[in-house]
C-alpha cells in the first residue's frame, strides 16, 4: 500500500512542471510594472524601475518611461504544452532585453511570473510583472 | 507479488501520462538586410530546408508558420514565402525592424526573433557607366526612338508589320540574344537591298556607329542595363534622417546601448551626435590613422557617402 501512495505522489510531482498555465488575455490586459527581472543570474530590476507597461486588448504593448512611450506587441501562444507570453519591442535595448517568448509559470490578475530559457547555454531568465 | 505488479504498472502509466518535450535550443537573433539568412546549428538539425527561418525545429511539409507583428510598423511588409524564407519588402524603412516567427510541428513550437536592417542607401553617385558596356536606355533606345518608333512606322499605335520598337520588352522580341546576324532588328538595319533596309528610303540609313552599337548590345546579351552619369557628389543640405541615419544603420547592431562597441552608441541621434563631437565617427568611416576602420571587416562606404556625412557634420550635425 505504501508503494501505491508513493507512486501516486510521484505521479503528481512528475507531471507538475509541464502543465500549461491557464492564462487568458483578459488577465493580461491592463497596466503592469516589473517587480523583478533576473537576467541569467544578473538582477536587472533597477533598470526598469521607471517603466510601466500597458498591455492593450489589441495586442499593443506600450512601455512608458520618463515621458517616453515605446510601442511594441504582446501575444499569448501555446507552445509545446506551455503557455508562452511573447513580448516584442525594437525601440531600445532595455526593451529588447525583455523581448522574448516567455513561459508563463503562474498568472492571475495581480501578478505574472515568466521564465525564459536561453538557447545555447540554457541560462534562465525570470520576470515578475505586477499589476499597477 | 501481485502488489508489485500493480505498482510497476502504475509507475509505467505515470511515465506515459506525463508529456515530455524536447529541449529547445537556440533563439539567436538574426540580422539581415532583406531576406533572412539563418545560420543553422548543424548539431541541432539533421535535415535543413533550403531557406530555413527557424533554427530549433526540423521544418517539414506539415510545419506551420505564424508571423508575429512587426515593430515599429509602417515601414514595409513581411511575408513567409514557399521556401520558408522570411521576405521583407522595405518601404521607406529607416529603423531596424523587429519581428518573430512561431514555427510549429504539431504542438511543438519554436519562436525566433529577427532584426531586419534598413537597406543601405545606394551610392549617391549612382551606378557608374563602364566604357566597354552598351547601356540600353542611354545608347540603344534613343537610336530606335528617333529612327523607328514614330507614327506611321514602329510606334505602338502604328506597329507596322507587327513590329513595335518603343520600349525594351518590345524591342527584345526582334532580337536573338547574343546573335546579331539572326536578329531581325540587326538584319533589317544592315540590309543591302533598298527595298528591305530599315529605315526605308528616303529616310537616312543608321550611321555605322549606331549599327555597331546595336550589334555590340545584342552580342552583350541585349540587357536592359542602366547607368548614371553623375559626375559630382551633391553635399548640400544633407539630412540626418533620410541620409545619415540609413547610411550607418548597419553599424547600430554593434553600437547600441547594451552592446556599445568601443563606447560608441549609434542607435539614436544623441549617440551619433556624441560620436561626431570627438571625431570618432568620421575618423572611423574615413579609415583615418589612429581610428579603427569601419564598417569592421566590411567595405569602406562609398566616397560620396563619406563626403555627404562629413558635410552633414560640418553643417552642424543637425537632427534634420
Amino acid at each position: 500500500m505504501k508503494y501505491l501512495i508513493f507512486s501516486s505522489m510521484l505521479f503528481f510531482v512528475a507531471c507538475g512542471p509541464n502543465d500549461p498555465v491557464n492564462t487568458s488575455p483578459s488577465n493580461i490586459v491592463g497596466a503592469w510594472k516589473i517587480e523583478s527581472f533576473i537576467d541569467k543570474s544578473s538582477n536587472q530590476t533597477s533598470h526598469y524601475s521607471s517603466y510601466s507597461f500597458d498591455f492593450a486588448a489589441n495586442g499593443i504593448a506600450i512601455a512608458k518611461s520618463q515621458g517616453v512611450n515605446s510601442n511594441g506587441t504582446w501575444q499569448l501562444v501555446n507552445d509545446s504544452g506551455k503557455t508562452k507570453f511573447i513580448l516584442n519591442w525594437q525601440s531600445s535595448s532595455l526593451l529588447e532585453e525583455i523581448s522574448e517568448d516567455w513561459e508563463v509559470i503562474s498568472s492571475d490578475t495581480r501578478s505574472m511570473d515568466l521564465l525564459h530559457v536561453s538557447g545555447g547555454n540554457g541560462a534562465t531568465s525570470t520576470i515578475k510583472f505586477v499589476q499597477l | 507479488m501481485n502488489k508489485n505488479i500493480y505498482v510497476f504498472v502504475f509507475l509505467l502509466a505515470t511515465l506515459f501520462a506525463c508529456k515530455h518535450y524536447p529541449t529547445i535550443i537556440g533563439d539567436e537573433d538574426k540580422v539581415t538586410s532583406s531576406t533572412i539568412d539563418v545560420k543553422v546549428d548543424s548539431t541541432v538539425l539533421s535535415t535543413l530546408p533550403q531557406c530555413p527561418i527557424v533554427d530549433d525545429i526540423i521544418v517539414s511539409g506539415s510545419t506551420t508558420f505564424q508571423l508575429g507583428p512587426v515593430v515599429p510598423s509602417g515601414q514595409g511588409t513581411a511575408n513567409i514565402d514557399n521556401n520558408h524564407c522570411l521576405v521583407w519588402t522595405s518601404n521607406g524603412q529607416t529603423d531596424i525592424i523587429r519581428t518573430y516567427i512561431i514555427a510549429c510541428n504539431s504542438a511543438i513550437c519554436d519562436t525566433t526573433f529577427y532584426n531586419i536592417l534598413p537597406p543601405l542607401p545606394i551610392d549617391p553617385m549612382g551606378i557608374p557607366c563602364s566604357p566597354d558596356t552598351v547601356y540600353f536606355e542611354r545608347d540603344i533606345l534613343p537610336i530606335l526612338t528617333q529612327s523607328c518608333a514614330f507614327q506611321g512606322c514602329h510606334n505602338a499605335a502604328s506597329h507596322k508589320e507587327g513590329v513595335i520598337l518603343d520600349k525594351y520588352t518590345n524591342i527584345l522580341k526582334e532580337v536573338k540574344v547574343g546573335n546579331p546576324s539572326n536578329s531581325d532588328l540587326y538584319k533589317s538595319i544592315t540590309q543591302t537591298s533598298a527595298s528591305k533596309i530599315m529605315p526605308p528610303p528616303p529616310a537616312t540609313k543608321l550611321s555605322p556607329a549606331s549599327i555597331a552599337l546595336i550589334k555590340k548590345w545584342i552580342e552583350q546579351g541585349a540587357k536592359n542595363l542602366k547607368c548614371d552619369n553623375i559626375t559630382s557628389c551633391d553635399t548640400l543640405a544633407v539630412s540626418y534622417n533620410t541620409f545619415v541615419k540609413p547610411s550607418i544603420a548597419a553599424c547600430v547592431t554593434c553600437h547600441r546601448s547594451g552592446n556599445v562597441g568601443g563606447g560608441i552608441n549609434l542607435e539614436n541621434y544623441e549617440g551619433v551626435k556624441a560620436s561626431i563631437a570627438n571625431n570618432r565617427l568620421i575618423g572611423s568611416i574615413t579609415w583615418s590613422n589612429n581610428y579603427k576602420p569601419m564598417p569592421q571587416g566590411g567595405a569602406k562606404l562609398p566616397d560620396c557617402t563619406i563626403k555627404k556625412i562629413k558635410s552633414w557634420v560640418n553643417q552642424g550635425g543637425k537632427n534634420n
